[in-house]
């Protein structure tokens, strides 16, 4: 969005075309005012050279795009959410089944994906085929940023493209992710390598932890962002974030019930189980990967 | 008309019932909170859970449409497991002394919402603001049934709804003003949909703190509004000769359950001998 807005563009207007839709919605965090500025500037572009609008490049397709910014809520990431957002309610997912192209945005059937995956339609049909994904590499690295890996590069070339000290442990797959051991660095980033280490790469997000890392207060802080970005919708995830996050302060005072890892282990069973939405279903996902993958705050 | 499979039983059910359709034609009992006949099914509270042979997570039986083949189970250990939990979630932080469903299905899944020990609480003081009815929203549940009476499935005022995010979540009015200052009629049809007390007209919650409240001397008498020509069903709620509550039967063809203010609350007139 802020290095090749016009990718989107054309991605987004193949995909229109290919479905037979008029109207396009980008819809951006408000954190990214230079995304918006790119996005718009890029709109108005395209318009002035035919590319969008009325009549697309003389073919007597009509289709336009709209950028929507969003308010601050992790959960219209949600693609349900994000068109409760679009449509002035609060950001609060829907149930599927219907799913989106069924009925979706204004109640009607809506393609929904994510830029990276868009972005990907130019290459394809330009005959490019190479499977690559973006990893966004933070923490204890030398390099942090956004790296283009093909499909199976395993995690321990892209930490030393990076510049990784030796890790502690990686969380893969972001806030919802999985921790990794030091021993599984050679995991494939693909979706079956990530499976196979009982791990997703979810949004791509490859956090380095070091020996320095106070992975207690990575796991707290993960649980207190679940509970602080739950929307309050349904019953699982609005108090079970509360639940999970005080227990995992008890474990970490020390000050124990005698009964966390019970509650926590039903937690992450009925949160999975019964939410609504993506961010109930793995609120518990990267909090039960350090108890159970690294040890973290579980019993000795 | 659609067949599949519920507990090992095979039923048929008319094309877009639901799954807890179905189980009600099975006389198999569900636990429901957030549903009612009359409402759009939210399945907010989960409390309803099934499990689909073949579905990655557990499904809500009051809004999942039942689907010819599908092969459900009530009563397996994840769904058990995960009603139990959701009524321990509730009964660990809202006030459940007076939501009797929320109380007796408890009981039924093995609750123990104590095992969570000290906890974080929605515990508020009570509003009370108008003459009419009250709220105490320390015993919301967040079930939604109040937004939406008030909103399209019933009265189109649009005078509450939620506010807030995660557990910070709760029913308010715009900018959270009294309900003198708000869009509010006093229809009282929340009320009538409120699953757990948090909604209660005055005259019930006064008797209650003074611990005269009791069902048991009560009488329901049947009658219809006499104030326009509408002609709503009322159920008049008696106890020591006098009116202490008004609502009307959810099943009657007129009300559907909803009254407006004067039938729900215009009967002091009964009782004045003067």
């Amino acid at each position: 969005m802020e290095g090749d807005p016009f990718a989107l563009v054309e991605a987004m207007t193949i995909a229109a075309f290919a479905t037979g839709c008029e109207h396009g919605y980008v819809y951006v965090r408000a954190e990214y005012p230079v995304a918006h500025a790119r996005l718009e500037h890029a709109f108005e572009v395209a318009r002035a050279h035919g590319l969008l609008g009325d009549d697309v490049m003389g073919t007597g397709f009509a289709f336009d795009v709209e950028l929507r910014i969003g308010a601050g809520a992790y959960v219209c990431g949600e693609e349900t959410a994000l068109f409760q957002s679009i449509e002035g309610y609060r950001g609060e997912p829907r149930n599927k089944p219907p799913f989106p192209v069924e009925v979706g945005l204004f109640g009607k059937p809506t393609v929904v994906n994510n830029v990276e995956t868009l972005v990907n339609v130019p290459e394809i049909l330009n005959g490019d085929v190479r499977e690559t994904r973006l990893f966004c590499v933070s923490g204890h690295v030398e390099r942090p940023g956004l790296y283009e890996l093909e499909l199976g590069t395993p995690l321990r070339d892209l930490l030393e493209l990076a510049g990784s000290r030796p890790p502690k442990a990686v969380l893969l797959g972001g806030a919802a992710g999985s921790f990794l051991r030091p021993d599984q660095l050679d995991v494939p980033l693909s979706f079956e390598g990530a499976r196979s280490a009982d791990a997703t790469l979810g949004s791509g997000v490859v956090m380095v932890f070091d020996e320095s890392a106070d992975l207690v207060a990575a796991v707290l802080r993960i649980a207190e962002f679940f509970r602080d970005e739950s929307c309050g919708q349904c019953v699982p995830c609005r108090v079970g974030t509360v639940r999970q996050e005080e227990a995992l302060h008890r474990l970490a005072a020390g000050k124990t019930n005698g009964n966390e890892l019970e509650v926590l282990a039903d937690l992450t069973a009925v949160m999975r189980d019964a939410s609504i939405c993506g961010l109930g279903q793995t609120a518990a996902n990267a909090v039960a990967s350090a108890m159970m993958n690294l040890g973290v705050l579980a019993p000795s | 008309m659609i067949e599949l499979t519920i507990d090992g039983q095979t039923v048929s059910v008319d094309e877009g019932s639901t799954i807890l359709d179905a189980c009600r034609a099975l006389e198999i009992e569900t636990p429901t909170l957030c549903y009612a006949d009359t409402l759009t099914p939210v399945n907010v509270c989960r409390v309803c859970v099934v499990e689909i042979e073949g579905a990655r997570v557990l499904a809500p039986s009051c809004s999942r449409k039942a689907e010819a083949g599908m092969i459900v189970h009530t009563n397996s250990q994840r769904v058990r497991t995960s009603r139990r939990m959701v009524l321990e979630l509730l009964g660990s932080s809202v006030d459940l002394s007076t939501a009797p469903d929320a109380q007796r299905f408890s009981a039924d899944y093995g609750a123990r919402p104590e095992r969570f020990g000290e906890v974080a609480t929605v515990a508020q003081p009570a509003k009370i603001d108008n003459d009419l009815y009250m709220r105490d929203y320390s015993k919301c549940i967040l079930c939604y049934k109040c937004v939406e009476a008030c909103g399209v499935d019933h009265q189109n005022t649009f005078a509450i709804a939620v506010a807030g995010r995660g557990f910070e979540a709760r029913i308010s009015t715009e900018f959270d003003v009294t309900l003198p200052e708000s869009a509010c009629v006093y229809c009282g049809n929340c009320i009538a949909v409120c699953p757990t007390g948090a909604l209660m007209p005055t005259s019930e919650y006064e008797l209650r703190q003074a611990g005269r409240w009791d069902e048991s001397k009560q009488s329901e008498v049947d009658t219809i509004c006499p104030y326009c020509g509408v002609g709503c069903n009322l159920t008049l709620h008696v106890q020591d000769d006098a009116i202490v509550k008004v609502t009307s039967p959810d099943d009657h063809d007129v009300t559907r359950g909803n009254l407006c203010v004067k039938g729900r609350f215009g009967y002091e007139y009964v009782g004045n001998r003067k």
